[in-house]
């Protein structure tokens, strides 16, 4: 609700609560987890090598990230395929 | 009578967990309700100032606990509410000097006589808040609408939950609502969505309790205190009456929001 008014009102971009509240849902997920930023970046890395066995991916477009519902935690991958790997899937 | 054991913890310090054991305890003394409050921030004893029971002190928690004095001689009856009594926290020992058992022995004695328990917790996560949820029924997690707080209440009630103690309710106190008013402070919303936990006070920053602390008149004793009326509330809440939140940065902050809205370039 507040989220609305604030931009509507232009207030949102330079809001330090807006900032507080992000922050506060990044690093609470890692404390929840009790995953830190560098085991997030190993897994990252470890799921990258497992792909990339079968399929191209680019690393640096693999996004790795945590993310809350209620004080439930989820691990997200998201992993785009690029074209290359694709047309190679179809080749094999 | 069968007393609900009620602990008031926060994680980090100077949140108000003394602060608002001492004013829950007020409330619902108030209502008519038999209170003790326990502190038991062994070696950082502050209820007693908090409450205006300083002078009374002759034994205390640790006291009772090691035998020298029997539970009746360490409750200080308060002079103001027949009904409201206080056992300070010893200040001369650590967190070390009583272990969880002591405390759920201790709650067991006080349980037939009392409706409510309330211990204010230590600040931190060691021997200390161990022995303060030990026997406790609810927590009631104190926070501050900032980053720190925030993350170390989250940090509590996820310890709550896993020593099935939890999910607890929260306190946010010390709100300042023109901070939030201009997008400077977290809102109740905010706090809420980020803790994921059930609501049971919201306190206004108000002057009114620093002065009340210094008189050792809890703020909740003061019928114009905002505070003390947001205590009030949590109290009735306690016993279970439907009591609506308040609007802080209630309809004024509305009707401002909409002004707003409606008249952008004027309102900027």
């Amino acid at each position: 609700m507040s989220g609305i008014f604030d931009r509507l009102t232009g207030h949102g971009g330079r809001s330090s609560a807006k900032a507080a509240k992000e922050r506060l849902i990044v690093v609470l997920s890692h404390d929840r987890a009790d995953i830190g930023p560098g085991l997030l970046e190993t897994i990252k890395q470890e799921i990258v090598r497992v792909i990339s066995e079968h399929i191209d991916v680019d690393p640096a477009t693999v996004e790795v990230s945590l993310f809350s519902e209620g004080r439930e935690q989820h691990l997200k991958a998201d992993i785009p395929i690029s074209a290359a790997s694709s047309r190679r899937k179809r080749a094999l | 009578m069968t007393a609900k054991v009620l602990t008031i913890t926060s994680g980090k310090g100077g949140v108000g967990k003394t602060t608002a054991t001492a004013n829950i305890g007020v409330a619902l003394a108030a209502l008519g309700q038999k209170v003790v409050c326990i502190d038991s921030d062994i070696g950082l004893r502050n209820l007693d100032v908090v409450m205006g029971l300083e002078n009374r002190i002759v034994y205390d928690l640790v006291d009772v606990i090691e035998g020298r004095a029997r539970l009746r001689q360490a409750m200080i009856k308060d002079k103001r509410l027949p009904e409201l009594h206080m056992i300070p926290a010893a200040q001369t020992r650590d967190k070390t000097a009583i272990a969880p058992s002591d405390m759920i022995r201790l709650c067991d004695e006080l349980r037939p006589e009392m409706d409510w328990i309330l211990i204010d917790s230590p600040a931190g996560i060691e021997r200390g808040f161990r022995n303060a949820i030990a026997a406790s029924d609810t927590a009631l997690i104190v926070t501050n609408p900032e980053v720190s707080a925030v993350r170390d209440a989250d940090r509590i009630i996820g310890l709550l939950e896993a020593e099935q103690k939890g999910p607890g309710k929260l306190i946010i106190n010390r709100i300042k609502p023109e901070l939030v008013e201009r997008g400077d402070m977290l809102d109740t919303a905010d706090v809420l969505e980020i803790l994921a936990v059930d609501l049971i006070g919201l306190i206004p920053e108000d002057e009114t309790v620093l002065i009340s602390t210094n008189r050792g008149n809890p703020a909740a004793l003061d019928p114009k205190s905002k505070a003390g009326q947001a205590f009030r509330d949590i109290a009735r809440r306690l016993m279970g009456e439907d009591v609506p939140f308040p609007p802080l940065n209630g309809t004024e902050s509305l009707k401002h929001r909409l002004s707003r809205l409606i008249h952008p370039k004027g309102a900027a």
